[in-house]
C-alpha cells in the first residue's frame, strides 16, 4: 500500500469516494464521461506513482479502447455510416464508436480498481462491518484468505512429505491436500479463538479506534455524497444518454459533465494539494 | 527466449482470431459475378415498421417517411439470388446490410440499414418475396429470372401482415 492523501483519510471517506467513482465508471455509457474518468485515474496515478507510470496506464487505456473499436465492427454491422467493406460485410462507424466506448468503460473500471487498491488500506474495509456484524465479517475474511493459505500449507505439506514419499502420485497429492485443509482449518479456529480472547465482537468494545473521523473526513464524505447523488440524478434524467445505433446521438446539457469531472479529479487534486503543502512547510 | 515466446503466443492467438473472423466475413472467398442476363425490379419497404408503436425514435428518424427504402431496376447476373441482388444493391448504395450466412436454413438477413429484426417486437424482421409470392426457402437459394420482381419487406408478425401464407 502506498501512502497518499487518500489513504490518510478516514476509511469511510476514502471508500465512499472510491466507491462512488467506480459506480459512475460502471454506469455511464457515454464517451465523454469515460474520457473524464480515465483522465482522472491517470492524473491520480501520475501524482501517486510518477509520470512514467501514468504514461503506461494511458497506453493501456488507449490499447483497450482501440481493441474495442477494431473488434466490434467485425462482429456487429449495425449503424448507417458504412466506412468500408471487409469481404462481404460492411464496417460501420457507429459500430466502431460503440466498441471504443465499451473498451474505454472496461479500461476505466480496471484503471480505477487498480489505482484504489494501491492506496486504500485493506484492513480498513473491515472497520465498519466489523462493528456491526463481527461474526460475519470474520468468516468472510477467513473465506477470502482460505484459498491462498491452503495453497501455501499444501506446498509445505508436500515439501515435508517428499522426504519419505518422493514419488509424484495421486495418492501423495491427496495426502498433501488433506493435510493442507486440516492445517488451514485449524489455523482459522486458532485465529477465531485468539480474536475472542482479545475481546473482538464483545458487547462493549473499547474506545480505542485505529482510524479517527476528523473534520476533513466529514467534509470529504459530504462532498462525495453530494456530487454522487447529483450525478446519479442527472444520469437518471438522461443527462449522459448516448446512443450509437442507428446514428450517434447525445442528449443533455454539457454542463452536467462537470459533476463526474469534479468527482474523477478529486483524488488527484487532493494528492497535488498535499504535495504542495509538504513543499511549503519544509 | 521465454520472454519472446510469452509475447508471441498471445499475438499468434490474436492473429488466429482475426483471421477466423475475416474468413467468417468471406474475405478469402470473393464472389465473382457471372454475365449479365437481364434486369429485375428490387424494392425494400418498411411501411409496417413505421406504423408500429414499438419502433424507437432514433431508428424512425433515419427511415424514409414513405416507407420505401429502395426501388430500383437492377442488373441480373448469372446465378443471382434474391439475396445476392440485395447485397450488391446495398453495397453500391452504401447501405449497411447485416446478414448471417451458413445457418441451417441458409443465409438470413438480420437488418437492412438502420432497421433490424426485433426492432418492432418479437415477431418482427425482414422477409422477401419474388413476384408477390413468399417462398419457403432461403433468399440465398431463391434463383431469379429476367423481369422478376424482388421485394424485401419488413413484417411485424412473421409475415401475416404482409401477405405471406407460408408462415
Amino acid at each position: 500500500m502506498r501512502r497518499s492523501a487518500l489513504s490518510r483519510l478516514h476509511p469511510a471517506s476514502s471508500y465512499a469516494l472510491g466507491g462512488s467513482i467506480l459506480l459512475l465508471a460502471f454506469l455511464t455509457k457515454d464517451p465523454f464521461s469515460a474520457l473524464l474518468l480515465a483522465a482522472g485515474a491517470i492524473a491520480f496515478d501520475g501524482e501517486v506513482s510518477g509520470a512514467p507510470f501514468a504514461a503506461k496506464r494511458l497506453a493501456f487505456f488507449a490499447a483497450l479502447t482501440a481493441l474495442g473499436a477494431v473488434t466490434n465492427p467485425l462482429i456487429s454491422h449495425r449503424g448507417v455510416t458504412v466506412l468500408f467493406y471487409l469481404g462481404a460485410s460492411p464496417v460501420t462507424g457507429e459500430a466502431a464508436v460503440y466498441g471504443a466506448v465499451s473498451g474505454a468503460m472496461l479500461a476505466n473500471v480496471i484503471l480505477w480498481c487498480e489505482a484504489l487498491f494501491r492506496v486504500l488500506p485493506p484492513d480498513a474495509a473491515l472497520v465498519f462491518p466489523g462493528k456491526v456484524l463481527p461474526r460475519t465479517t470474520l468468516v468472510f475474511t477467513m473465506a477470502i484468505r482460505f484459498v491462498p493459505r491452503l495453497m501455501t500449507r499444501m506446498r509445505q505439506a508436500r515439501a515435508a512429505q517428499a522426504a519419505f514419499h518422493p514419488e509424484h502420485t495421486l495418492k501423495n497429492a491427496f495426502l498433501a491436500l488433506q493435510t493442507g485443509v486440516a492445517l488451514t482449518l485449524e489455523e482459522c479456529c486458532e485465529i477465531a479463538a485468539g480474536m475472542e480472547e482479545r475481546g473482538y465482537g464483545a458487547a462493549k468494545p473499547s474506545r480505542y479506534a485505529l482510524y479517527r473521523f476528523r473534520g476533513r473526513d466529514g467534509a470529504a464524505v459530504f462532498l462525495t455524497l453530494l456530487l454522487t447523488s447529483l450525478s446519479l440524478a442527472a444520469y437518471c434524467l438522461g443527462a449522459y444518454r448516448f446512443t450509437c445505433y442507428p446514428v450517434l446521438a447525445r442528449s443533455g446539457h454539457w454542463a452536467w459533465y462537470a459533476l463526474p469531472a469534479f468527482l474523477a479529479f478529486l483524488p488527484a487534486a487532493a494528492e497535488r494539494k498535499e504535495k504542495l503543502q509538504w513543499r511549503s512547510s519544509k | 527466449m521465454k520472454k519472446i515466446l510469452r509475447l508471441l503466443l498471445p499475438a499468434a492467438a490474436l492473429l488466429l482470431v482475426i483471421l477466423a473472423i475475416l474468413w467468417q466475413n468471406g474475405v478469402f472467398s470473393p464472389q465473382k459475378d457471372g454475365e449479365a442476363v437481364g434486369t429485375v425490379k428490387l424494392s425494400v419497404r418498411c411501411d409496417r415498421a413505421l406504423a408500429s408503436p414499438d419502433l424507437k425514435e432514433p431508428v424512425r428518424a433515419v427511415l424514409p417517411e414513405d416507407g420505401v427504402m429502395a426501388e430500383a431496376e437492377v442488373t441480373l447476373y448469372e446465378n443471382d439470388t434474391a439475396f445476392s441482388v440485395l447485397e450488391r444493391y446495398c453495397r453500391a448504395q452504401k447501405i449497411a446490410l447485416s446478414s448471417k450466412g451458413g445457418t441451417r436454413w441458409g443465409v438470413y438477413v438480420e437488418g437492412i440499414g438502420a432497421l433490424f429484426e426485433f426492432d418492432c417486437g418479437a415477431q418482427s424482421g425482414w422477409m422477401f418475396s419474388v413476384n408477390g409470392s413468399f417462398l419457403s426457402k432461403s433468399a440465398g437459394d431463391a434463383s431469379l429470372t429476367d423481369g422478376d420482381e424482388v421485394l424485401w419487406v419488413y413484417t411485424l408478425d412473421l409475415g401475416k401482415d404482409v401477405g405471406s401464407h407460408a408462415s
